[in-house]
């Protein structure tokens, strides 16, 4: 199999996948779990691959051509991991969809696009597959709860995507050739080309990633998308934006052109500036997330501060720092993908994904409260799940730097999960259960496969994080960067060490311990819910005795309330309608003399100055 | 092969008998159109002397793969548009028979005045479709600013004749570059601004937004792909080939087309009517496929005009049909009208994306030529482009959204939500669109059947010399 | 071997650290002018809270209580003790401080897992309290990171050697300073209390704890308390032999104990914005110092 057929089987598929869709709905949904199965299958075997050319097309006088490479196949296994798990969900979701059929071929649609940017051997092929993910995934956000949010998610990913088609063509125009090969070894001879270029290419990885102050679209497009759909923008599609960072900063190797630049803490300026937008979008997720009602939302926004980490990783360019942030695409994929489907669980059940309406769930659905707990244990990055490696990876690069901002950020921004990790927890599976939902049962074992699989898959590679880092070294070094050091199950960087095995095994060792101490002890009296300690008040209603409002209001009231980015997108939108309100009164008024006037200004102005030109 | 000439005869002398029989003209109408539209694809290709005089005394007829190729499309569009305006005919058979053969010789005609003549022809016929729509004020607007650009044009085309003494395109194209600089300076603006105003160009085009705003199934379509089309194809010919400006006016002009398509784009934002945003998004896409022209990017202008011609062929007739059934065509009330007619949604989304320029679509071609031919000339120009496209990009992408998904803001899309408009004879309007739709996305995938031809015709309009010893060669 | 080391640790924490409590008690009393507990009074609260009877909120309220004492015993097993590395070059400074957050992980899910509404505000206070004190300490700790090249902390107490004229305390004054702050903090001393303010939540987290699940809590606060009064000493005074830093451990641990035991309480939102006005600036001062000067770690006396 070769991925220009594979993406050719894809788009038939795809179509394949609506005819039948408008048959039968389920039979529909199915297919797309069984073709993602395929795909994800079919990629498996190109682990190994790298310099392999496949031929897509002619495209009028350009030709669209696949390269396998190692950081493609990270990328598009992650990616197809993401939406084989995600399509489970996929067939309980055709009954409450408004277009099933549109959404599951969108759904393939966007999965092979990702496949195509990934594998791209040359800019062209990467932009047009770009783009298709982007208007796939983009008709599926409002068939969910908002017909605005694509709008915002098109505008901003609009403005990533043509400024790197701006990029690219530039290049072409100096370079004359699309092919990233050829482009990156002729920007080794032209920094100053290389520089433009590179700030205006990256633009495209940072809204895709929702870096600060593209950063927006995200909690819009995330919150509002269908249930089924979030898990794969924040956990697959945001990715892609990583890819193109990768693709700027380190395939074209930016510390090597730059190296002539003004360094700032060991990096050049341009990348340390990209890593200060990741620290602000950093930190600034991380209180936007802290506030949210909606899980959805804070699970979107935590999306956003675990951006920035992927971006000052892969910008740290260095044999640490960089593959913590590889690592974190894996690991933010499985754990934000695990968030969302937890509560895409939820919402199947409930109905709802608003915190304050749910509580307790823990009890009537034991497996999505133990996918969730796993999910957030590795997104604040607590050993012994796999988003500790990424994180202490991306901290033992950020200090033997000496970024302290950044590493300000990040800290911060890893202290900060505690607390919105921890709030849909408290707030949706611990707590008083709700009347409404005592009925509410586990959801069915289909939707509970992608649950299980992504617990699993943090698990293990949190206590083996060396299996992933073994491909990520292989992926440092075919870019020319230093593979990461690994030892059996030690990891080594420059500033310490630590062995995953052995944190696993100390930690099991103090669990057997505790859980000893807890069992030969006299035996506990289980209590209803209700049965707690009330200050001497006669409680009634369990809803009223949920703290899940306004979790952490006292904190929220230190730094406000207001979106300034968003009002201020806000504003330009107003000032660009305003603008064509303007345009309208004065060309195009009720009264035909403005066009007279205009018309004789243009005269005038051609016959005072017209001898000039 | 087909004689150019029966394609300004035809439809004429159709025409006239339909004034007599006024019960054929259906028919008659019909079989013109599809008479034109097949025949151009068996066009002979030359220079065609009216009346036996030799150029350049004579006025002649110039079918070179430039005009070869927009009469095809021309009178392709033609046909969609009586297709799907065919309801809507009612007295106007004979018009556009008239229309036709005015249209078809505008763009072959190798004769300044010539072309004044048939531009006359189709905006007075213009003017009594427009008519049509009982907004005489709007009407009124359009006769005087087509008026004036007729005298403008007619001034400097006078300027022309009064200093070379010819009137012949190709004779004007030999000697233009040795006359002065003030003459040129003063034709060409005249020329501009008089062509301008059918072109809708920025500060002459004021009309459009009554005329193109308010639209019927047969206007809409005709007036934003077949004039348009036509105007803009004349545009190219003469400031591409005929008049090149030097490269200082030439910046004027191209600044004229960004800002054209810069500011109709931002207005198209600011629209909230159907048929108000396409009428915006017209004059933008006709600012930027001139901008192509003056800046030496033919092939990129010719796939843009092509692109952007048969794309407004649906939308502007679903707008008008959405209008026409329901009597309101305000996009907040239409939220999911897509969902009771697929096809014609499918059309009108994969026609939209092309506009806008995504991959998989014929449109992805057109940008990325664009940007090429741009960038061969500086780095702000694809710079503009790209901005415009981003706007035009986000109010079709809110459009495309809210007609596909009914639904309150904050409740998940469902049927319920959906809006009570229908859209009423809607079936050749669905076959076009699918049409349409899967030519689109064919082309988009493999850009080469239709782009042969197109570059002949760039090459073609490019290459003054062979236009000369084609036209000239007999003397 | 390591193991085995860890679990002796484990023993030595638990014995020395519950002694102090003890002791901390006494003095707490005598700056009150009051007579205080004995000494072994804190080891008698243990065991007996292990004999009581109890109740269970059901399974996560269990599985917290020993997910919270097991990472915090885990934790210790990390922490070099006067030198004793139980798993050599794994003392790592982001281990630590993140398997330090299981424990608080676990601590928060079964306190919330109750479903009294009382632990969760006190679960919210101790989260929003950790944002405050965990960053300026971590900004601390990174500039030294950077000037030695190393986290590792054994690696940072034999920078420390010879003489209490290398201790961080002298060599980074500031960072001293915000390490004590934040080792308040982390302590829930006075000011800082406010997590399991007895008098306005309840006790907080500890709202419904009784038996033997109040005695794994309690356990899990003694290991806490002696990681984090023992990172303080290793990081900012050298470490040292047993003796010596059983010394330096009682001399800081009695220190923020008296300290404490004058002052009123803060509220949450207060203690977030202290931390963040005063220590975190004094900490980038700090790290803006060792790294952009090497003042403190190249250039020394």
């Amino acid at each position: 199999m070769t991925i220009n057929s594979l993406i050719a089987q894809g788009m038939i598929s795809s179509l394949l996948v609506y005819l039948l869709t408008k048959l039968n709905k389920k039979l529909g949904a199915f297919l797309t779990v069984l073709f993602s199965g395929y795909l994800l299958f079919v990629i498996f075997g190109f682990q190994n691959s790298a310099g392999e050319v496949f031929s897509l097309i002619h495209f009028g006088e350009f030709e669209l051509t696949f390269m396998t490479s190692h950081y493609a196949w990270y990328f598009a296994i992650v990616l197809t991991l993401t939406y084989f798990l995600v399509s489970f969900f996929n067939p309980y979701w055709m009954k409450k969809m408004v277009n099933p059929a549109a959404y599951n071929m969108l759904f393939m649609v966007s999965m092979v696009g990702t496949v195509g940017v990934f594998y791209a051997k040359d800019f062209l092929t990467l932009f047009i597959f770009y783009e298709i993910v982007v208007w796939s995934s983009l008709f599926i956000i409002p068939m969910g709860k908002s017909r605005k949010t694509p709008v915002i998610y098109y505008t901003i990913s609009s403005i990533g995507s043509f400024a790197m088609l701006y990029a690219i063509f530039y290049l072409y125009h100096s370079v004359g050739s699309f092919d990233i090969q050829a482009v990156s070894e002729a920007m080794s001879q032209a920094p100053n080309t290389y520089r433009f270029v590179f700030f205006t290419m990256i633009v495209a990885g940072l809204t895709k990633l929702g870096i600060f102050p593209f950063h927006t679209w995200l909690p819009a497009a995330h919150g509002s998308a269908p249930h089924t759909f979030s898990p794969v923008l924040s956990g697959g599609l945001v990715k892609v934006g990583g890819f193109i960072a990768l693709i700027t900063a380190t395939v074209i190797p930016s510390f090597k052109i730059l190296a002539g630049d003004l360094q700032l803490m060991g990096v050049p300026f341009e990348n340390y500036l990209i890593m200060l937008l990741g620290a602000v979008s950093i930190v600034v997720g991380t209180l936007m997330a802290i506030k949210q009602e909606d899980a959805k939302k804070l699970i979107a926004y935590s999306t956003v501060s675990n951006s920035g980490y992927i971006i000052i990783g892969l910008m740290l360019n260095d044999q640490v720092g960089f593959a913590g942030g590889m690592m974190h695409v894996f690991n933010h994929a499985m754990a934000s993908g695990a968030m969302f489907l937890s509560f895409a669980a939820i919402a199947y059940r409930t109905g709802t994904t608003k915190m304050s309406e749910l509580g307790g769930l823990i009890k009537r659905m034991p497996l999505t409260f133990a996918a969730y707990l796993i999910a957030i244990i590795s997104l604040a990055g607590i050993p012994p799940m796999s988003g500790f490696a990424s994180k202490w990876l991306i901290f033992q690069g950020l200090a033997s730097n000496g970024m302290m901002f950044i590493a300000l950020a990040a800290f911060f921004g890893s202290i900060g999960s505690f607390l919105y990790v921890f709030r849909p927890l408290s707030a949706a599976f611990l707590g008083q259960l709700s009347p409404k939902h005592k009925d509410v049962k586990e959801v069915p074992w289909m939707m509970q496969i992608p649950l299980i699989i992504m617990s699993f898959l943090t698990i293990f590679y949190g206590i083996f994080p060396g299996r992933i880092l073994a491909y990520i070294s292989k992926i440092q070094e075919s870019v020319g960067l230093k593979g990461v050091e690994i030892e059996g199950t030690k990891i080594i960087a420059a500033t310490g060490m630590w062995d995953s095995l052995v944190i696993t095994l100390v930690f099991g060792g103090g669990f057997m311990l505790a859980a000893i101490l807890f069992f030969i002890s006299p035996k506990a009296k289980p209590v209803d819910q209700m049965n707690t300690y009330t200050s001497g008040e006669f409680i009634y209603d369990p809803d009223h005795y949920h703290y899940a409002k306004n979790y952490y209001a006292t904190f929220e009231n230190n730094y406000g309330n207001k979106k300034r980015v968003e009002l201020f997108f806000d504003a330009v939108a107003l000032r660009v309608k305003e603008f064509g309100e303007m345009v309208k009164t004065m060309f195009f008024a009720k009264s035909v003399s403005f066009s007279i006037f205009w018309i004789m200004l243009f005269f005038t102005l051609v016959y005072f100055w017209g001898d000039k030109v | 092969m087909i004689n150019p000439v029966l394609l300004i005869a035809i439809p004429l002398l159709a025409a006239f008998i339909s004034v007599f029989i006024q019960k054929l003209s259906w028919v008659l109408l019909f079989g013109v159109s599809i008479f034109t539209a097949i025949s151009g694809f068996f066009l002979q290709k030359g220079m065609f002397m009216i009346g036996g005089w030799k150029p350049p005394f004579g006025i002649n007829l110039m079918i070179d793969d430039y005009s070869f190729i927009i009469i095809i499309v021309i009178n392709l569009l033609f046909f969609l548009t009586l297709l799907s305006g065919m309801w809507e005919l009612k007295k106007n058979k004979t018009i556009l028979m008239v229309i036709l053969a005015g249209i078809n010789g505008l763009v072959m005609t190798g004769d300044l005045f010539n072309l004044f003549v048939f531009l006359e022809i189709i905006t007075i016929s213009g003017y009594i479709l427009a008519a049509s729509s009982d907004k005489y004020y709007s009407v009124f607007k359009y006769l005087v600013l087509g008026t004036l650009g007729s005298s403008l044009y007619l001034f400097g085309i006078m300027v022309l004749y009064g200093t070379l003494g010819t009137l012949n395109m190709a004779d004007i194209s030999q000697q233009f570059p040795n006359v002065s600089g003030s003459v040129k300076i003063i034709s060409l603006t005249f020329v501009f601004a008089g062509l301008g105003v059918e072109a809708k160009l920025l500060p002459f085009n004021a009309w459009v937004k009554g005329i193109y705003g308010n639209t019927t199934p047969l206007t809409g379509p005709l007036f934003s792909t077949v004039f348009a089309t036509g105007a803009i194809a004349v545009f190219g010919r003469i400031f591409g080939q005929i008049l090149v400006p030097d490269s200082t006016l030439i910046f004027a002009f191209i600044a004229l087309g960004l800002i054209t398509f810069i500011f109709a784009e931002t207005s198209a934002m600011a629209s909230k009517k159907l048929r108000e945003l396409l009428t915006f998004s017209s004059i933008g896409q006709a600012g930027l496929i001139i901008t192509m022209f003056m800046i030496g990017g033919f092939y990129a202008a010719l796939i843009q005009l092509i692109n952007n011609a048969f794309a407004k062929t649906i939308l502007f007739s679903y707008a008008t049909k959405a209008y026409k059934s329901n009597g309101d065509d305000t996009i907040n009330n239409m939220s999911g009208l897509f969902r009771k007619n697929v096809m014609m949604g499918f059309g009108f989304t994969v026609a939209t994306l092309s506009l806008i320029g995504l991959p998989l679509f014929f449109g992805f071609y057109a940008k990325i030529n664009m940007l090429q031919s741009a960038f061969a000339l500086n780095m702000w120009i694809p710079a503009l482009i790209i901005l415009g496209s981003i706007i035009e990009g986000i109010y079709y992408i809110r459009l495309l959204v809210k007609l596909w998904n009914p639904g309150e803001e904050g409740q998940e899309s469902s049927e319920l939500a959906q809006s009570q408009f229908v859209i009423k004879n809607g079936f050749s309007l669905s076959l076009i669109a699918v049409l349409i739709g899967i030519i689109f996305v064919v082309s988009g995938i493999i850009p080469d059947f239709l782009t042969e031809n197109i570059a002949k015709a760039a090459d073609s309009l490019s290459d003054a010399a062979t236009y000369l010893s084609t036209v000239l060669g007999g003397i | 071997m390591s193991y085995l080391i860890g679990l002796m640790l484990i023993v030595i924490a638990f014995l020395w650290q519950v002694t102090l409590e003890g002791f901390q008690r006494k003095v707490t009393a005598k700056v009150q002018r009051r007579v205080g507990p004995r000494w072994y009074q804190t080891f008698m609260d243990i065991f007996k809270a292990f004999s009581k009877s109890s109740i269970s909120h059901g399974f996560i309220y269990d599985f917290g209580a020993m997910m919270t004492l097991g990472g915090t015993m885990a934790t210790v097993v990390f922490l070099p003790f006067s030198g004793i590395v139980a798993f050599n070059g794994l003392d790592n400074f982001f281990v630590i401080i993140y398997l330090l957050a299981v424990g608080s992980l676990g601590m928060a899910m079964s306190a919330v897992g109750s479903g009294n509404p009382w632990a969760s505000i006190g679960v919210m206070r101790a989260l929003t309290q950790m944002v405050g004190y965990e960053v300026p300490f971590m900004i601390v700790v990174f500039g030294m990171i950077f000037g030695y090249g190393t986290s590792s902390i054994s690696a940072l107490v034999e920078v420390q050697a010879g003489g209490f004229l290398n201790w961080h305390l002298l060599r980074m004054p500031l960072g001293a300073i915000v390490g004590f702050i934040s080792l308040m903090g982390m302590l829930a001393k006075k000011p800082y209390d406010t997590p399991i303010a007895p008098a306005e939540i309840a006790s907080g987290p500890l709202v419904e704890y009784g038996g033997k699940h109040l005695g794994m809590l309690m356990l899990q606060h003694e290991f806490a308390v002696f990681i984090e009064v023992g990172l303080f000493v290793n990081l900012f005074l050298g470490g040292g032999g047993i003796v010596a830093y059983l010394i330096k451990y009682a001399a800081v641990y009695l220190f923020a104990t008296i300290i404490s035991a004058v002052l009123g309480r803060f509220k949450i939102e207060q203690v977030v914005y202290h931390f963040y006005k005063v220590p975190l600036a004094l900490s980038l001062i700090q790290a803006a110092v060792v790294i952009f000067t090497g003042l403190g770690v190249e250039i020394w006396l």
